[in-house]
């Protein structure tokens, strides 16, 4: 069952005075129910662009975004979206800052207290809850800010380049947090990242995209299953070698 | 309050006394007409006097009133227009650079306008206070605006918020820390208005006292004023603003310093 399905998007970016920018031109695919489905290609390939297509901030030029058969009009609760620069509010305390969502929903103080420690807890981030977000490390904002969308049960989750601003020691620890947590919640990605071994170690499926036209130059299964998904062992697991070869090669543009 | 307080004040008040003597003193020396040079005694005279009276008092009131007013009602307009700018890229193009004038054109110019539209007395002073409040409140708000990371909306946009829920989560206390900044900047001229105000175009009030009483040789009264005028500053802005900018700062600082 397809939870995203995108069909012949187009998406224009314009700054008066200037010619407008084609950052998408007929791009067509669907993800499924409960699938990790990473987007990698370089930068100006118009990946953010799709994130932002799909949480509504940017309307379409043409084409469609149906997610659960239903076409968005502009951002909402179902589609969770995780920016790179985190995006939380610095005058909020983290559990504040989870429990913003079921503020708007009119969810009362102690529940939505409630409900927020409860996904702190699944992020690791108990001890943290009434700390301010320039009080924690990258990692700990981002958890914050996966908290805070998955707090709101969406239907699906964007991440835009959610690890580019984190060390890598951190990044190696969060990636596989993510992949248990969106195991656990049974969770549908939508994850967008220039960094091919990230794609390739999260990703049920990666896509490869390029400039338009003709954008999507690969769509890639990762058939490693998500139980192996571990930075100790894949590095040296051929297939990971392999499919991170593949996907490199399409990347380049071969 | 501790020894060394204690003798601070001993020794800021022995300044003040030795430079009332200097001027009683001063007065014999030059020995000129009261009217031209007038002594703190006569000061002092006419400070009981018009205390009696009940002028002095019911001036100050004025003052304050409108002072208070002015500040209030500048303020709350200056951030709504600036939230109503913000909201819209139109208005921010057709009105950005009318508002960077009108910040720099001084009050003053305004005032005899004022006069002529309305009249003497506490509207126009009233507006003259209100417009330069507007000015600085508007241009600090709608830069703490523009410093909000878009990122920041898009995300509370994603989690659900209305429009309205947005502005009260996010624009509000993004804007703050710049909106204080501003705030603080137009106590300050809102002040200066205030007695520039009343030189021109009142019937009461500290700043009307200095020019009427000039006007009629009253030169204790002028001095008298001019004292008050002081307090009242230093009165406003020690009990005020100065606390008001410290718990800002206190609560605000870090958001400023931290982008997170």
């Amino acid at each position: 069952m397809s939870n995203i399905r995108i069909s012949g998007l187009t998406v224009e970016y314009g700054i008066e005075g200037q010619p407008r920018h084609l950052a998408l031109e007929d791009v067509s695919f669907e993800v499924c129910s409960g699938e990790f489905f990473c987007v990698v290609g370089a930068s100006g390939c118009g990946k953010s662009t799709l994130v932002s297509a799909i949480a509504g901030f940017v309307p379409p030029k043409a084409g469609r975004v149906e997610v659960d058969g239903e076409a968005i009009r502009g951002p909402g609760p179902d589609r969770g979206v995780v920016f790179q620069e985190y995006a939380l509010l610095p005058w909020r305390t983290v559990i504040d800052n989870v429990a913003l969502g079921l503020k708007f929903r009119g969810v009362g103080r102690d529940e939505r207290r409630r409900q927020a420690a409860e996904y702190l807890k699944l992020t690791g981030l108990e001890q943290a809850a009434e700390k301010y977000p320039h009080e924690l490390s990258g990692g700990m904002k981002q958890r914050t800010a996966v908290a805070r969308t998955l707090v709101m049960s969406p239907k699906v989750m964007l991440m835009d380049e959610p690890f580019a601003a984190v060390d890598a020691q951190t990044r190696v620890v969060l990636q596989q947090e993510l992949l248990r947590i969106c195991a656990a919640q049974k969770m549908t990605v939508l994850f967008v990242t220039h960094s091919v071994e990230e794609a390739v170690f999260l990703g049920d499926r990666v896509m490869v995209l390029g400039r338009p036209p003709h954008q999507i130059k690969d769509m890639i299964a990762i058939d490693i299953p998500r139980e192996e998904r571990d930075w100790g062992t894949i590095a040296t697991d051929p297939r990971f070698a392999v499919l991170s070869g593949e996907v490199m090669n399409r990347v380049r543009g071969n | 309050m501790s020894w060394s307080a204690q003798t601070k004040m001993l020794k800021g008040a022995s300044g003040i006394a030795a430079i009332l003597l200097l001027w009683q003193l001063s007065v014999y020396v030059v020995d000129v007409p009261p009217h031209f040079y007038p002594s703190p005694a006569a000061v002092w005279r006419a400070f009981i006097e018009m205390t009696e009276k009940g002028i002095l008092p019911s001036y100050i009131a004025d003052s304050m009133l409108r002072y208070l007013l002015g500040v209030l009602i500048g303020t709350a307009i200056g951030c709504a227009l600036a939230l109503l700018i913000a909201s819209s890229k139109l208005a921010m193009r057709m009105l950005g650079p009318m508002i960077d004038f009108l910040y720099y054109m001084v009050e003053l110019a305004w005032i005899p306008l004022f006069v002529i539209w309305f009249g003497f007395g506490l509207p126009t002073i009233l507006v003259a206070v209100v417009y330069v409040v507007i000015w600085p409140v508007l241009f600090n708000s709608l830069s703490g605006i523009r410093s909000i990371q878009p990122s920041l909306i898009l995300a509370a946009r994603s989690l659900g918020g209305s429009r309205w829920q947005v502005l009260r989560e996010v624009v509000l206390p993004g804007m703050l820390p710049q909106a204080v900044n501003g705030f603080r900047v137009a106590a300050g001229f809102a002040f200066r208005a205030l007695i520039f105000g009343e030189l021109i175009g009142a019937q009461s009030g500290i700043g009307y006292l200095i020019f009427e009483s000039t006007t009629h040789l009253q030169t204790d009264r002028t001095v008298l004023g001019m004292i008050c005028m002081g307090l009242l500053w230093l009165f406003i802005d020690r009990n005020y603003l100065r606390p008001f900018e410290k718990a800002t700062i206190d609560r605000w600082g870090m958001v400023v310093s931290h982008d997170s």
